[in-house]
């Protein structure tokens, strides 16, 4: 070849001249090398900050960033120490170099003009904080599901318009075959009108925790970590993934889980941009120990086309009825199951509605709609919609009593007790 | 493996690969491409093929449908067998087709030799065959509607040449029966794979021009002797090899000379209609595409003025101008005197674009982003690997077939305007002229017997 310039189809051509020469010889080339030829350069590659590397941080999203070819991690964030070395070491061993860097405030990497998209995999009381941040940053953002209360949620979807920044709810549910596939046939009427629909997600908390206050562990910035939630004392199973378990934090398995499993409920009934019209749920709380979420559960809404939505504690379901059958499957992921069979098999036509997916998952998605400027199969008002109807759900149940809601206004109707559970104070200096 | 000693697809492949295994250290048998390795794709999860009308459009739409890994071309269709009279006077017909796919094939082959893509004349034997999956249909209008509504019934996907009918009816007829059977059909107005009209149709619909009032579809006009046999316009014998009266077809009979026939048909208003529609295509395509118009039409036709060509066989028009009124008062200017390309003006700007190009006033709106909250139009950057995309998705095209009906329905309505005189007023929910029968009659043309919809 002439200047020894070598293209990727020349390479190839090569390669396989070699293969035919060396016949008879094992392979010689290792496949990684023509996993190279499709490298994207480094000037191409999307730049990325992780906040948050915990648990899921490390193992969902920067397990699933890090082989993206037209991904590059710059820096990992975190109040912990302890996470922080450990996805350091993940990223510079994933790079064979030492170039990324660390920081324990966030702020610090979203000032960095190298910067294209964070990932926020925080505990629920950051996530729009930190969103909010980025996106006036100029950063396209992929953050963890849920968020905290209606009106926070509100104001990132106006943030996120207001400055046109790419915004992903991360979950997987979109990209999953069987909740694609099964909103598909609903949507296409296969089971005729729906009715009904069954969401059940998952029990718990299943130990009430323990509230003795313990000092803080060294090289952890419990202060940072509060941010704007309200002053409590430290103790181990407050923090990290237990999180889940405090209202001053979180919303519970239901907002957890109902993240997944709501958004399937709303996607297949076709009402991802409103939401139900009544809500009436009864929950078992914890009453000693630190935790306070609803560990059972059972909620009953109703849209304004009289469609039924019964949400219940157990094991991961969903679940369509509708007028000629039913379709549904029973645990996270698991096989469809439908009345009658025959539906399972039918194709959907061109007219039909298809519904957005990416079967490489929420990551690749995100990483795609940065270059393409358009909306995520998660985007934030979507997101929105779908937690909205859980933390309704907890307030019903906080009550005691039903409530109407009103999702154009995204206000209780006539209830002033109700709707001031729709926001929370942030400590201060915290605010949005 | 069972006791009746069949053997199974994947048990075939299964002890080839213990084959290969076996024999480590002896040349290859059975060769990458076939498996699928490499980038390609098995042999039986590749997408047969059948191309009907194989002249000049049909011949660039086989050596771009050869390059893509995913299909296979296993038939050709042509009522001519061979010979010239193509575009420039270049070689058609099924005969040449045929040469060209096994040629191609023959490269992948360690023979050098490949045989396996059979010629036919008549378009119902490939239709017929059913391990056809998808056709390809690149034939002269009056022949459009037929073989797609065939093709669609026996259950095969289509890319059809445009423009997409001959008739309001026949394009109606088409796109119902798509629907009906499920099929993706994909026209071949290749401009919406261009990323110029994509651009510019995005700027417009998120409203980067203000609020839009005119839009412009310049097209060319005359009747070009693109065959370079249009000075043979006497009678002659039917040559050898070509089956002038399947070529006729629907069409009302008429005597044979060369200049009627391939790519000057167009010329003449029992085969086409004209510059018109031949360009109706793309451009007003486009401009419905931006207008977001795309699944209804105008309701009036204005100031139609059209010059035809009158002495000789050809008889469409040549020059041309007429209006197309919306109804929320956008106006649609299709005219040979016209900025070549497609036009819209708004309030607070304007956008071109043409193939290739594309240009907007004030030049700031070139660097305008469309966010995420933002209308994106379907995104297409290859037209022939999009309609493979769907035929495997089952999902749309960039250009269905109601998309390209309603298209090229302004263009026949253009057309009877012209011809009539008048202005024409306009009724897209029923498909019909309002008040005036002698337009509404011009919406179908009987069909020469023993061929019907």
């Amino acid at each position: 070849m002439s200047n020894r310039q070598i293209t990727r189809r020349g390479f190839l051509r090569q390669f396989s001249g070699i293969a035919v020469a060396a016949a008879g010889f094992p392979y010689l080339v290792p496949s990684c090398a023509l996993g190279k030829a499709g490298a994207v350069e480094a000037s191409n590659r999307i730049t990325l900050g992780f906040i948050g590397v915990g648990s899921h941080g490390i193992g969902m999203n920067l397990r699933s960033f890090l082989p993206q070819p037209d991904a590059q991690v710059l820096t990992v964030c975190d109040v912990d120490s302890n996470h922080l070395h450990k996805a350091c070491d993940i990223v510079n061993r994933k790079y064979g170099n030492r170039d990324c860097a660390t920081y324990k405030d966030f702020r610090d990497v979203i000032a960095r003009d190298d910067i294209d998209a964070v990932m926020i995999s925080t505990p629920d009381h950051w996530h729009v904080p930190m969103s909010i941040a980025a996106a006036k940053a100029g950063k396209d953002v992929e953050c963890e599901k849920p968020t905290l209360t209606v009106e926070e949620g509100r104001a990132l979807c106006e943030t996120m318009e207001r400055y046109n920044r790419v915004f992903q709810w991360s979950t997987e549910d979109r990209s999953v075959q069987q909740y694609h596939r099964m909103c598909e046939l609903v949507r296409n009427g296969r089971i005729g009108e729906v009715h009904t629909i069954h969401v059940e997600l998952p029990s718990g908390p299943h130990q009430p925790g323990n509230p003795e206050p313990m000092p803080v562990p060294e090289g952890f910035d419990y202060d940072m970590w509060l941010g704007p939630a309200p002053w409590a004392p430290y103790t181990t199973d407050r923090c990290h993934w237990n999180f889940r378990w405090i209202l001053d934090y979180s919303g519970g398995q239901l907002t957890d889980w109902g993240a997944h499993l709501l958004d399937g409920a709303q996607w297949g009934n076709d009402t991802e941009h409103t939401g139900p019209v009544e809500v009436e749920g009864k929950g078992l709380f914890c009453k000693e120990g630190l935790y306070d979420t609803a560990k059972r559960y059972r909620i009953e809404y109703k849209y304004a086309d009289g469609v039924k939505l019964i949400v219940t504690s157990g094991t991961p379901s969903l679940r369509f009825e509708g007028t000629e059958g039913w379709i549904g499957n029973r645990g996270w992921r698991a096989p469809l199951k439908a009345e009658p069979k025959s539906i399972l098999k039918s194709p959907i036509g061109p007219d039909e509605v298809h519904l957005y997916t990416c079967r490489g998952g929420e990551q690749r998605n995100f990483l795609d709609c940065v270059k393409s400027r358009k909306a995520c199969y998660f985007p934030p008002e979507i997101g929105q919609r779908c937690f909205t109807i859980a933390h309704i759900g907890n307030i019903s149940m906080l009550l005691g009593k039903k409530l109407k809601w009103d999702p154009d206004k995204e206000q209780f109707v006539n209830d002033d007790e109700a709707n001031r559970m729709l926001s929370r104070s942030m400590r201060s200096p915290w605010r949005i | 493996m069972s006791p009746t000693r069949t053997i199974s697809r994947r048990g075939f492949l299964g002890k080839g690969a213990e084959l290969v295994g076996a024999f480590a250290g002896l040349p290859y048998i059975v060769p990458a491409s076939a498996l699928g390795k490499a980038g390609n794709v098995a042999a039986n999860n590749r997408i047969a093929m059948g191309c009907i009308g194989t002249g000049n459009q049909g011949i660039n739409d086989l050596r771009a449908f050869l390059r893509d890994e995913r299909v296979w071309i296993v038939a050709v269709c042509d009522v001519n067998r061979e010979s010239a009279g193509y575009w420039n006077n270049r070689i058609g017909g099924r005969e040449p087709a045929r040469r060209i796919v096994e040629e191609h094939y023959a490269q992948a082959k360690a023979s050098g030799k490949y045989k396996g893509c059979a010629a036919y004349e008549d378009f119902r034997d490939v239709i017929a065959r059913d391990d056809v999956d998808v056709i390809l249909t690149a034939l002269p209008d009056h022949w459009h509607a037929i073989p797609v509504i065939e093709a669609t019934r026996a259950g095969k996907d289509i890319y059809g040449e445009k423009p997409l009918s001959l008739t309001v009816a026949q394009g109606r007829a088409m796109s119902d029966a798509v629907k009906r059977y499920g099929r993706v059909f994909q026209t071949g107005s290749q401009q919406r794979s261009d990323h110029h009209f994509r651009r510019a149709c995005e700027l417009v619909r998120n409203g980067r021009i203000g609020k839009l009032h005119t839009v412009r579809c310049g097209l060319p006009g005359g009747t070009p002797d693109i065959s370079k046999m249009g000075s043979r316009d006497k009678p002659e014998p039917v040559p050898e090899g070509f089956n002038y009266d399947r070529w006729l077809g629907p069409a009302p009979w008429a005597p044979y000379c060369p200049a009627r026939c391939h790519v000057n048909f167009r010329w003449i208003l029992d085969y086409s209609g004209g510059q018109v529609t031949d360009w109706g295509g793309h451009h007003p395509d486009i401009a419905q595409w931006g207008m977001d118009t795309e699944n209804t039409g105008p309701v009036e036709i204005k100031n139609a003025r059209g010059e035809f060509a009158k002495d000789g066989l050809y008889n469409t028009a040549k020059q041309y101008h007429f209006e197309c009124i919306y109804h929320n008062g956008v106006k649609l200017i299709i005219s040979n005197r016209q900025r070549g390309g497609v036009t819209f003006e708004g309030t607070e700007g304007w956008v071109w674009a043409n193939r290739g190009r594309h240009d907007a006033h004030p030049k700031s709106l070139l660097e305008s982003a469309i966010g995420p909250d933002e209308t994106h139009l379907y995104r297409s950057d290859n037209h022939f690997r999009n309609f493979i995309d769907c035929v495997i998705s089952r999902e749309q095209p960039v250009a269905p077939a109601e998309t390209a009906h309603r298209s090229i329905t302004i263009c026949h309505l253009g057309n009877i305007a012209m011809r009539l005189g008048r202005d024409l007023k306009w009724d897209p929910d029923n498909e019909r002229f309002i008040n005036d029968e002698q337009a509404n009659r011009m919406l179908s043309r009987p069909m020469r017997s023993p061929w019907h919809l």
